[in-house]
C-alpha cells in the first residue's frame, strides 16, 4: 500500500512540475509564451491590471482571456485589448501603440497577410486539403467537425486542438516555416484514424 | 514447433504486434521504426534491470516487449524521444510499484499511455495498421484465454450510449486494437463470465463518458485506466471466478 502512495505522489509531483513548466516541454503549452509576453509588457512600463489564472495562480494579461490572436503588424507578438483599431467594421488588436500607428498608414498591407480558413474535419480527412498559405501569413483556422470528435495536430507549428461536434475552435499561428507539413488527427476517431491526414503547404 | 509457439499467447501477441508494425513501417517514415525500436528496447531493458536488481530474476520480459510495442505504437512518433522514454518508464515502473495482493492492477502499457493522455500527448494509434488482422488474431486470442465476456461487456456498454445518446454508429468508432489486445490483458482483466462482463462494461461506459466530457483525453486509455482501478474490488467480489491456464 505504501508503494502505491509513493507512486501516486511521484506521479502527482511529476505532473505538477510539468504543468508549471519545470520539465522539458513534451507538448504545446501556449502559457509559456504568454508568460514571456507578460514580462515584456512590464519592461515596457505598461500599467496593466493583471488577473490570475485559476489553475496556476499566476498573473494573466487580459489578452489571454479574450484570445485576441497575433498582432497583424508584428505577428511574433500577441495582441492586447489595450491597443485596437476599428477598420471597415472590423476591430483589429495590436501588441503596442506603435503597431496601431503603423497599421493606420497602410491597413491593406497588413490585412492581406491574414488568412482565414474554415477547416472541417471528418472521418477520415480534412477539408480543404491541402491548406495553402504564404510564408509570413497570419493563419487563422476555424476548426469544426462534420461527424464525430477529431483533433488537428500540426507538429511543426505545435498545434494540437481537439474539436467536438457542434464546437468551433479557433487557432492562429504565424506561418514562418516554408514547406509541406502533415496535418494529423490526434483524437481517436475510428479504424481509419491512424491514416487520417492532410497537408499544410506554406509557400515561399 | 508452431503449436509450441502458439501455446504461449504472449508470443502470438508479439507476432501480431510485429506484423502490424511492419505493415505501418512500410507506409510511414523511417522515424517510426526508430521510435518503435527505442520504445521496445527501453521497456525490455528497464524491466529486465528491475527484475534482476530487485527480484533477483534473470528472465527475458516478454510482457515488457508487448508494453514497449503498445506504448510506442500508439503515441505519435513525431514527438520527442525523451517523452517516449518518460512514458515507457512510467509504464514499467507502475507494474512493479502499484501492486495489490502481489499483483499489479493497472495494465502497464495503458498506465504509461494514461499519463501521456493526461499531459495531452497526441496519440495516432499507428500500430493499428490492419483491422482485419487484428480482428482475426484477436478472436483467436480471446477465445484461447477465455476473454469473450470482457469484449461482449465492453462492446455492449460502449455501443448503446453512442448509438442512442450521441447518435453515432459505434462500429465506426470502436478501436479493435484496444478491444483485442489491451482490454483483455490477462493479468489485469481477471477471469470469469460475470467479472468479465462487469470489467468490460465499466470500461465501455467509462470510455463513453470520457469521450463526452473530456474529449482531449483518449477515451479508450482513460476508460481502461478507470476500470483497472476497480481491480481490487473485483478481486474481492469475484474471487471464486474460474481461471484459465496461461502458459
Amino acid at each position: 500500500m505504501r508503494k502505491i502512495w509513493i507512486f501516486v505522489a511521484v506521479a502527482i509531483v511529476g505532473v505538477s512540475v510539468y504543468w508549471f513548466g519545470g520539465l522539458p516541454r513534451f507538448a504545446t503549452r501556449h502559457r509559456h509564451a504568454s508568460d514571456e509576453q507578460i514580462v515584456k509588457n512590464r519592461h515596457e512600463g505598461h500599467d496593466i491590471k493583471m488577473k490570475h489564472d485559476k489553475h496556476t495562480g499566476r498573473a494573466v494579461h487580459p489578452y489571454m482571456e479574450k484570445e485576441l490572436g497575433l498582432c497583424p503588424v508584428m505577428p511574433t507578438e500577441k495582441a492586447s485589448a489595450e491597443f485596437s483599431h476599428l477598420y471597415k467594421g472590423t476591430t483589429y488588436y495590436f501588441c503596442c501603440a506603435w503597431c496601431v500607428a503603423e497599421f493606420q498608414k497602410s491597413p491593406q498591407k497588413y490585412i492581406s497577410r491574414i488568412k482565414e480558413i474554415n477547416l472541417e474535419t471528418f472521418q477520415y480527412g480534412f477539408s480543404p486539403d491541402p491548406l495553402i498559405v504564404n510564408k509570413g501569413d497570419i493563419t487563422r483556422l476555424t476548426i469544426t467537425t462534420r461527424d464525430i470528435a477529431h483533433g488537428v495536430l500540426i507538429r511543426e507549428y505545435n498545434i494540437n486542438v481537439p474539436v467536438k461536434k457542434g464546437e468551433k475552435k479557433k487557432v492562429e499561428f504565424l506561418a514562418d516555416k516554408a514547406g509541406r507539413f502533415d496535418i494529423i488527427c490526434s483524437v481517436y476517431c475510428g479504424p481509419g484514424h491512424s491514416k487520417m491526414s492532410g497537408t499544410l503547404i506554406v509557400e515561399k | 514447433m508452431i503449436s509450441k509457439l502458439l501455446k504461449d499467447k504472449r508470443t502470438v501477441v508479439i507476432s501480431l504486434l510485429f506484423v502490424l508494425a511492419g505493415i505501418r513501417a512500410a507506409q510511414a517514415e523511417g522515424r517510426f521504426v526508430l521510435w518503435l525500436l527505442v520504445g521496445v528496447s527501453f521497456c525490455t531493458g528497464l524491466d529486465f534491470l528491475i527484475n534482476r536488481l530487485f527480484h533477483k530474476k534473470n528472465i527475458l520480459p516478454m510482457s515488457a516487449v508487448i508494453t514497449g510495442f503498445i506504448v510506442s505504437g500508439i503515441l505519435d512518433y513525431g514527438q520527442s524521444f525523451s517523452g517516449l522514454l518518460f512514458f515507457c518508464s512510467l509504464a514499467i515502473i507502475s507494474k512493479h510499484l502499484i501492486r495489490v495482493g502481489g499483483k499489479h492492477i493497472f495494465n502497464p502499457a495503458n498506465s504509461g499511455l494514461f499519463f501521456a493522455t493526461l499531459l495531452q500527448w497526441p496519440m495516432t494509434w499507428a500500430i493499428e495498421s490492419s483491422i482485419y488482422l487484428i480482428v482475426v488474431v484477436g478472436l483467436y486470442i480471446i477465445y484461447s484465454i477465455k476473454k469473450f465476456p470482457h469484449v461482449v461487456g465492453f462492446l455492449f456498454t460502449f455501443a448503446l450510449p453512442f448509438a442512442f445518446i450521441e447518435g453515432i454508429n459505434p462500429l465506426l468508432l470502436v478501436n479493435w486494437f484496444f478491444v483485442f489486445v489491451m482490454l483483455v490483458e490477462p493479468k489485469t482483466s481477471g477471469y470469469g463470465v460475470l467479472r468479465g462482463l462487469f470489467f468490460g462494461g465499466i470500461a465501455g461506459i467509462s470510455s463513453f463518458l470520457f469521450y463526452r466530457f473530456f474529449p482531449r483525453m483518449d477515451l479508450f486509455v482513460t476508460g481502461l485506466f478507470a476500470v483497472n482501478a476497480f481491480n481490487p474490488v473485483f478481486a474481492k467480489l469475484f474471487s471464486s471466478g474460474s481461471r484459465a491456464k496461461i502458459s
